[in-house]
């Protein structure tokens, strides 16, 4: 079994760093684009802590030396060949959505409420007052895409923001920011954090590209 | 919903939920071959959900990294 962390560029180093279980790092090159990954007797990726954080490491060092499309958490392969026939048959994509993301990092933006909110619409008890409740939230994650996210996204290539993040959260979403814009990108969510009050807006990143790593989750899509 | 304020994870904790919402809910999806059960993944997003609703505060996932306990 092969468990593989992202896709890369053919240039790319083997990471300076170990893999799930502490397993040795390999690259595959295939002709442009390559592949990280390691190689297991056995292994039952499970979503702790513990492996997500040494995913996320392996993604982060192979960033640091290029553009990388992250895998999703517990990939795994029978061979290598068949890693090096995915790299075959979706390689066009791959090189296409490589390109993208390169000299880019994905930032990602929260927006809370400042003071502390109670679902209501979840402790209402006719259908009626459950509704406009519900209606009231909606109207509220609108006004705040409005008011946070269209001036973000003037500053990102691409953006994807989460339909229906959960509550009390106002607004989800991830920013494909070009690397000598992050600084810009801070600058202007912090000044709109300063204009609005009644929002806790919070930047996260630079993160590995998740959220721009296919070429469908733009605008999009995602929850 | 209850009333009771919920108690505020540690701060790593949802560091650590942004990098789990990225890993386990997006990146490239090699069909047909991703082992992790669906099961699994629903679990793990429902918790983080309930973490990441109740707290503003995040830092970076390196700083996330270097609290002990949490690195494997």
């Amino acid at each position: 079994m092969i468990y593989a962390y992202g896709i890369c560029a053919a240039a790319t180093t083997p990471p300076p760093c170990r893999g799930l279980g502490g397993a040795r790092l390999g690259v595959l090159r295939r002709d442009g684009l390559a592949a990280v990954y390691s190689r297991h007797r056995r292994l039952r990726p499970q979503p702790t802590p513990a492996q997500v954080l040494a995913h996320e490491r392996v993604v982060e060092a192979i960033m640091d030396d290029g553009p990388v499309l992250p895998l999703r958490f517990g990939t795994q392969l029978a061979t290598e060949e068949r890693l090096a026939t995915v790299l075959d048959e979706r390689r066009e994509e791959l090189l296409r959505t490589l390109a993208r993301v390169r000299d880019r990092v994905e930032l990602g933006v929260r927006a809370l409420p400042t003071a502390p909110t109670r679902d209501r619409a979840a402790g209402e008890r006719t259908g009626r007052a459950y509704l406009l409740a519900r209606a009231a939230q909606q109207r509220r994650r609108d006004r705040t895409v409005r008011d946070l996210h269209e001036p973000l996204a003037e500053l990102a290539a691409a953006t994807v923001v989460r339909p229906l993040p959960a509550p009390p959260a106002l607004l989800v979403a991830a920013y494909l920011v070009d690397a000598d814009r992050v600084a810009a990108f801070r600058a202007r969510a912090a000044a709109l954090d300063a204009q609005h009050d009644e929002l806790d807006v919070v930047v996260t990143g630079p993160w590995p590209p998740y959220n721009f790593a296919t070429e469908d989750e733009d605008e999009s899509r995602r929850r | 919903m209850s009333d009771e304020p919920q108690r505020l994870p540690a701060r790593r904790d949802v560091a650590l939920v942004e990098v789990l919402d990225r890993a386990l809910g997006a990146g490239v999806v090699i069909t047909g071959d991703v082992v992790l059960t669906l099961a699994d993944i629903d679990l793990v997003d429902l918790s983080l959900r309930l973490v990441v609703g109740s707290v503003p505060t995040l830092r970076g996932p390196a700083a996330a990294r270097e609290e002990p306990g949490v690195a494997p």
